[in-house]
């Protein structure tokens, strides 16, 4: 037996007042302080229902239940010879049967990730998981780059890695993110697929991306996983987990992740900002929202903001990101670049990338 | 009548008479017993669990029967009211649904995967809210010992929020057993089954989470002229 469930002449005695508690209310425990006063306080307070809930809920499922034998005493009625001879019918049985062997087997085929594509080609069509990219900003926020985030009260966000070695990427897999499995698409709101830079930096390779509606703690993420919703630790403010990016990794096979969450009350996904300490980088792309009297409007940082070239389109290069609490922060290792490009924002981010790196890789990302 | 369909007359009995009689069962009358606590014997409940797919006193029977402790045990568990009513009436109907599929199989099976079913919501609950809450009084439900005096009834709920709180810095699964044993009503063996471990683990662990809270009960109010919550 397990020592650590070894029960001592105490533990005895304490379960059995306990059940002596719980069989009669047992009024006497109930001295301040003692043990077994508490467990006496404990089972008074017994929750009761409102009487009407109790009373309608019964009325519904006491229908389920007349309903269901409603039926059966139809179908108990039902002629049987008819239902017999159908059944016996030698070539509609052999049909009935097969058929739904067929549709079994091509069930199975369409659930195996490695067996979708081929099995598509072989019917004759093209098998493709689309994703629509969900917008990572209702609304480009109004803002005047040149001070921090104003409107930061209801906005929530998450960006972390973590060291996720590759043998364990299985794990992601059957899990639900739609890549590296073959054949995903991950659209963009202009109806283009994500794009994957040709560049990266040395070291770097790219781990795919991923709109993924799940819950992480499922997956074992450590950064959720300390979240306890039974009491323990700080919670987090309430949030709707919809959208998760996974934007790449480092020869470290850390992989960097941006959560996109939605606060109760919140109208729509809100972009905030980065902020991590151990990112390495990333790239976000939502839709660009054209006003009449501005066009484009960006959100950039303001340290050391200047003026570049991505591709032929002006972009805006900063250095420092925005705290949690949505605060400037002056950090001189992470690298900002954003230009507009087909209908998108494009936000390449990183630390400890210069600005001939970032153009790199956003250069190498395919136009359409 | 169909000539196929005939009615067993002997009292307890469950059997296919020939092929074509699906469920063949006795109009044996169930006793329903008037009050807050309904004793059902071992027999008594599997019998009734038979019946109640189709029928609905002895559906009405079972759900008199776990009613209360179901929704003590969800309340204790997720605290506002609201809540607990919206996922008393999924388990039931949960229940509902998968009662044709369940398979007698001890006495505990019953409340075992009927508290199994109301767990696992709880925990689909929290997983989508992430978070713990403070719940505010007039959301929290009414106790059994509640007093018609809204003074009394505020008091009682303030002690009811209190054993919560304490209740929730437990381990998970002190606190599953403890709601389990002291709302649920389930003895050691059911918790065991709704927990998939062993009986013994269960008391280990029972006793534990009571002397834990105890203790955590005991600095709190120990040398303080503050009111202790927990007593009236």
């Amino acid at each position: 037996m397990n020592d650590r469930h070894e029960l001592t002449e105490q533990d005895q005695k304490l379960l059995e007042k306990v059940e002596q508690i719980l069989s009669n209310g047992n009024d006497a425990e109930r001295e301040r302080d003692s043990l077994y006063g508490f467990c006496a306080h404990l089972a008074g307070t017994v929750p009761q229902a409102d009487q009407s809930f109790r009373q309608q809920l019964e009325t519904r499922l006491v229908g389920i239940v007349q309903q269901r034998k409603l039926r059966k005493t139809q179908s108990r009625y039902m002629p049987t010879q008819t239902r017999k001879s159908l059944w016996s019918w030698r070539p509609l049985r052999w049909a009935l049967t097969g058929s739904m062997l067929l549709l079994l087997l091509l069930g199975i085929m369409f659930a195996i990730p490695q067996t979708r594509a081929v099995l598509a080609a072989w019917l004759g069509f093209s098998f493709e998981q689309q994703v629509e990219l969900q917008p990572l900003a209702v609304a480009v926020l109004d803002h005047d780059w040149r001070s921090p985030l104003v409107e930061t009260g209801d906005q929530s966000f998450e960006v972390y890695s973590v060291d996720f070695p590759e043998e364990r990427w299985t794990l992601i897999e059957e899990s639900g993110f739609s890549t590296p499995n073959p054949g995903s698409r991950v659209m963009l709101p202009n109806g283009g697929d994500f794009p994957i830079p040709s560049y990266l930096p040395e070291g770097y390779r790219w781990q795919g991306i991923v709109a993924m509606e799940g819950n992480l703690m499922e997956l074992g993420f450590p950064s959720l996983a300390h979240q306890s919703w039974t009491g323990g630790g700080s919670p987090m403010p309430p949030y709707d987990l919809r959208v998760d990016y996974l934007v790449g990794g480092d020869r470290m096979d850390r992989l960097l992740i941006l959560t996109q969450l939605q606060t109760e009350g919140q109208q729509g996904l809100v972009f905030q900002a980065f902020h991590a300490a151990e990112t390495h980088f990333g790239l976000v792309i939502q839709p660009a929202e054209k006003k009449e009297s501005e066009g484009v409007v960006f959100l950039v940082g303001s340290g050391d903001l200047q003026e570049v070239i991505v591709n032929t389109l002006p972009a805006w290069w900063y250095r420092g990101t925005w705290n949690a609490a949505g605060e400037w922060v002056t950090d001189n290792t992470w690298n900002n670049l954003v230009w507009e490009q087909g209908g998108c924002i494009y936000h390449l981010a990183g630390q400890d990338f210069p600005l001939e790196e970032l153009v790199s890789i956003a250069i190498s990302l395919p136009s359409k | 009548m169909n000539s196929n369909l005939a009615l067993s007359q002997t009292p307890n009995t469950y059997r296919s008479i020939s092929d074509d009689v699906v469920l063949l069962y006795t109009k044996k009358t169930l006793r329903t017993i008037e009050g807050k606590d309904i004793f059902m014997n071992t027999n008594q409940e599997k019998e009734l669990i038979l019946i109640a797919q189709e029928d609905p006193q002895a559906f009405k029977r079972l759900y008199d029967h776990y009613f209360p402790r179901l929704y003590a045990y969800v309340s204790y568990r997720v605290g506002r009211v609201q809540d607990a009513e919206d996922l008393v009436a999924e388990t039931f109907l949960k229940a509902i649904e998968g009662i044709e599929s369940f398979r007698w199989q001890h006495e505990n099976s019953f409340a075992a995967w009927l508290f199994s079913i109301a767990r696992n919501l709880i925990s689909n609950f929290y997983r989508q809210k992430q978070r713990w809450e403070t719940v505010p009084l007039d959301e929290l439900p009414d106790l059994q010992s509640s007093s018609l005096l809204p003074e009394d009834v505020a008091l009682e709920k303030e002690k009811f929020r209190s054993f919560r709180r304490l209740i929730n810095t437990l381990t998970p699964r002190q606190q599953e057993i403890i709601t389990l044993k002291f709302f649920g009503g389930l003895r050691n063996q059911e918790i065991a089954g709704v927990l998939g471990i062993d009986e013994r683990a269960v008391s280990a662990h029972l006793c534990r989470g009571l002397q834990s809270a105890h203790r955590k009960y005991i600095n709190e109010f120990a040398g303080t002229e503050e009111r202790n919550p927990y007593e009236r």
